[in-house]
């Protein structure tokens, strides 16, 4: 066999060998990190347990009363601010009249159609 | 007296004393520089290293000195600082083997290891390609070329600028003018010169292969994927640790997240100015003596060659990959194992869709293409350390 066929079939074969070895060592620490995901996401799903019931609790539509209420101070404000384009911080206090959902969508309706 | 005067004038002007070497070479630097400007052939390094060609062989230009690297062994580098001319002193960034990790870390900066992480079994793939540059070697040392000579053609089949012009510098440096020309010009004409291999070794069926879409890799993954590699490969194959770490230091910046002025100047300012310096100095070194010869000729022909075998070897090995594995494998992300990273994938992508529009191949070649940067960067230290 000549020189140059052995330094071929060497010389490729040592680029496999080096680039399998790379391979199989990405995939044990891809399998690692996979079982570290696999154990964050499993403590997060049990603390998420032993809060449930306080999710419970607070599951009435608080988002939306509070997305509301920015939005009705928005509309407020630039009825009575003619000059518009203007950013500028908004500090309004609010004067809640009724505690009901329909406060909250009469504000959102409002805007939405101001703006359509 | 006037007449005298201007009969020595133009007896010392370019008209009298060029050569017809120098024409020939100055017309082929032309032919270059058109084909990167206009044709956009890798114009970022082509039309650098096409006018440094024109620059050194216009007469009298003094810009670059082959006598002062005529004794490879023994440079005088105080006499190329003294009496060089401006390529002269860029050359020394090839020379001292500087230019070229400086490149790989820009380039680093630039990938993305996410899909090679996603499927690391893609590192075979970019193993698999390397099989041009070994056979490249193989033919050019039948054809009479010296062992280092031949090992410095072969890494053309490598399909990857820079490590093609540390190889050639380091093996055979009165090479690299064609060697770096060859190089930069078929990885312009990949779209060209694979897809009827592409075609050729794979039926329709394969090539509609639709792959099951890539796992998200984390941060942390692509963090610890340069410190990783770096080390395995310093232990393996010392010789490929320049450029492999330059490669993973540059990547380490982008990743971090921390050093993100670093990462964007590697990625531009860093990265263009090498290129610059970098394309002048190499066609600085295509001079007549150097260039016109039958040898180049040659260089060229093993070039394309190389660059065929790396394409079928990383083809049939997907198509074995194929075979064997549970999960699919389109057999046309074997073709982009032959570096050139972006286009090597693109072409894979779009040889797909011309079989099924509704594939989507490209980030699944990407693995490849980017591990064939690190193969082709593992095959020169091969290379280096057998032959050097």
């Amino acid at each position: 066999m000549s020189d140059s066929l052995l330094q071929t079939i060497t010389g490729f074969l040592v680029v496999i060998i080096g680039m399998l070895l790379l391979t199989g060592i990405i995939i044990i620490f891809s399998r690692i990190m996979a079982k570290n995901n696999v154990k964050k996401v499993q403590t997060v799903v049990e603390e998420n347990k032993s809060f449930e019931h306080v999710a419970e609790i607070l599951a009435v539509n608080e988002d939306e009363e509070v997305i509301a209420a920015i939005m009705a101070s928005i509309d407020a404000y630039l009825q009575q601010n003619s000059i518009k384009n203007v950013c500028s911080i908004v500090i309004k206090p609010l004067l809640r009249t009724s505690a009901s959902i329909a406060w909250s969508q009469t504000g959102r309706i409002e805007n939405v159609s101001k703006k359509v | 007296m006037l007449l005298e005067t201007l009969k020595d004038l133009f007896n010392e002007s370019a008209f009298v004393t060029i050569t017809w070497q120098q024409g020939i070479l100055i017309l082929i630097s032309l032919v270059l520089l058109y084909l990167g400007i206009v044709r956009k052939f890798e114009p970022l390094l082509l039309i650098p290293i096409a006018f440094g060609m024109l620059a050194t062989n216009l007469p009298g230009s003094n810009v670059y000195h082959p006598e002062l690297w005529a004794d490879m062994k023994n440079i005088n580098y105080g006499d190329v600082l003294r009496n060089g001319g401006l390529l002269d002193i860029l050359y020394i960034g090839i020379k001292s083997g500087l230019f070229p990790p400086l490149i790989f870390m820009g380039i680093g900066a630039m990938t993305d290891f996410g899909p090679l992480i996603a499927n690391p079994k893609s590192f075979i793939l970019g193993a698999a390609a390397q099989l041009g540059i070994f056979l490249a070697y193989f033919l050019a040392a039948k054809l009479g070329f010296t062992p280092a000579e031949a090992g410095a053609i072969g890494i053309i089949g490598g399909a990857d600028g820079p490590t093609a012009i540390y190889t050639a510098s380091i093996l055979a440096p009165h090479l690299l003018g064609a060697i770096a020309v060859a190089a930069y010009s078929y990885m312009a004409l990949v779209p060209v010169i694979q897809p009827p291999f592409m075609k050729l070794l794979t039926t329709k069926k394969e090539r509609a292969i639709v792959m099951e879409q890539l796992r998200p890799v984390s941060k942390t993954e692509k963090i610890i994927f340069p410190i990783l590699v770096t080390i395995v490969v310093a232990f393996l194959i010392p010789s490929a640790a320049v450029l492999v770490a330059s490669l993973m230091v540059g990547n380490l910046l982008k990743e971090s997240g921390v050093t993100d002025r670093l990462s964007k100047t590697l990625q531009n300012e860093f990265i263009n100015i090498i290129t610059i310096c970098l394309g002048l100095a190499v066609g600085a070194t295509a001079t007549a003596e150097n260039f016109l010869k039958a040898e180049t000729l040659k260089i060229l022909g093993l070039g394309v060659l190389a660059f065929i075998f790396g394409t079928i070897g990383g083809l049939l090995f997907a198509k074995l990959m194929n075979l064997l594995s549970k999960k699919k494998i389109n057999p046309l992300i074997g073709s982009a194992g032959v570096s050139a990273v972006p286009m090597a994938a693109r072409i894979s992508q779009k040889v797909a869709q011309q079989e099924n529009p509704n594939i989507f191949l490209l980030m699944h070649a990407m693995g490849p293409n980017v591990a064939g940067v690190i193969g082709s960067a593992i095959a020169a230290g091969v290379l280096i350390s057998l032959l050097g």
